[in-house]
């Protein structure tokens, strides 16, 4: 995946922990973007404003 | 159609899986790899592939645990420094012991009776604790535990948050066995450094899930990092479930702060894991790096 494959051990694992890391980040960041968005709008359509 | 070289089917039993493993991890505060490991086992996927990915699965659902807790300024890092290194020494011991086991023919059968043996015992624990609620107050046996581990003098004593004076070689030793554990069954340490922290130690349970949380994270980082030098870690089947898991209600993942010795939570459900279903695994043998053909 991503080419991981072709690298030697070490730098195999930096990049796998690296993507794992950079995915959570990606999450944590998205999930949180959109939950907010989405509780604005509910917020805002449950007070009819 | 497949999506990383998954069927669309499997990346939604991954997703749906890593969603039940978040909800679980937000409740009890666990990192919810002692049920991937056995999944990907009973999958079919090599004992090493399951454990690397049940360690880098560990990793990116505890960073996005802890970032999620890190402003509730609940973590002792003294606490953390000290079990991060000897688990860290640990996790090294037990992958040597799953590569020895594997070299014998063995890791199969060793990793799922050790798998069925330690959550009977926490299971056991659990009911043990559980009764002695119904019958006791705070004062149970667990707190005479805590108590009697602070009174063990051997230097150095080290103080954590919570006023809690305990010896640090002691400290050392918990994180030392639980790392084993960590590296050998692929297990994140949660479910066995809570219930260690808080009734082996008497950590306050507030404190005990933020440090539990940072200590997993870097424990995972470094497990999956050793297991991914031999390329040992599925990582399309990591990022699925990571998917599904950050999916978990963000409301479910907020940690406990009004109860300072929350007892049997932290480890109930062991008692009904879908670890103890028995592996029907037997493609471990040769290769660390191969995947299996999608089921």
């Amino acid at each position: 995946m991503l080419g991981l494959e072709t690298l030697s051990g070490p730098l195999q694992a930096v990049g796998t922990v690296g993507v794992v890391l950079a995915e959570a980040l990606a999450l944590y960041v998205g999930y949180g973007a959109l939950s907010h968005l989405a509780q604005s709008t509910i917020l805002t359509t449950v007070r009819g404003d | 159609m497949e999506l990383l070289g998954l069927s669309l089917l499997m990346v939604g039993v991954f997703v749906g899986f890593g969603l039940l493993i978040g909800t679980l991890f937000g409740f009890f505060g666990m990192g919810g790899s002692f049920l991937v490991t056995p999944a990907l086992l009973v999958l079919g996927y090599p004992s090493t592939v399951a454990v690397g990915s049940g360690l880098a699965f560990v990793f990116g659902t505890s960073v996005i645990g802890a970032l999620r807790h890190r402003d509730h300024g609940q973590v002792d890092y003294k606490l953390a420094a000290i079990m991060t290194a000897a688990m860290t020494a640990g996790i090294e011991l037990g992958k040597s012991v799953v590569f020895f086991l594997e070299a014998t023919g063995m890791a199969d059968l060793v990793i799922n009776v050790s798998y069925v043996g330690l959550l009977a015992l926490v299971g056991l624990f659990t009911l043990r604790d559980a009764w002695t609620d119904e019958s006791d107050d705070e004062s149970g046996a667990s707190l005479d535990l805590a108590e009697r581990v602070q009174a063990i003098e051997i230097p150095p004593m080290v103080t954590f948050r919570g006023d809690v004076r305990v010896s640090g070689v002691i400290v050392a030793a918990i994180g030392l066995v639980i790392g084993v554990l960590s590296g050998f069954l692929g297990v994140g340490g949660g479910f066995l450094l809570m219930p260690a922290m808080m009734y082996g130690l008497g950590i306050p349970a507030a404190i005990a899930v933020g440090t539990d949380i940072l200590q997993i994270t870097i424990s995972g980082a470094f497990g999956a990092f050793t297991y991914a030098q031999s390329g040992a870690v599925a990582l399309p089947v990591v990022a699925f479930l990571l998917v599904g898991s950050a999916l978990a209600p963000a409301s479910v993942r907020a940690p406990r702060t009004s109860s300072t010795r929350t007892r049997s939570r932290a480890t109930s459900p062991q008692c009904c894991s879908p670890a103890v279903l028995p592996s029907r695994q037997t493609n471990w043998g040769t290769s660390t790096a191969s995947r299996p053909s999608t089921p």
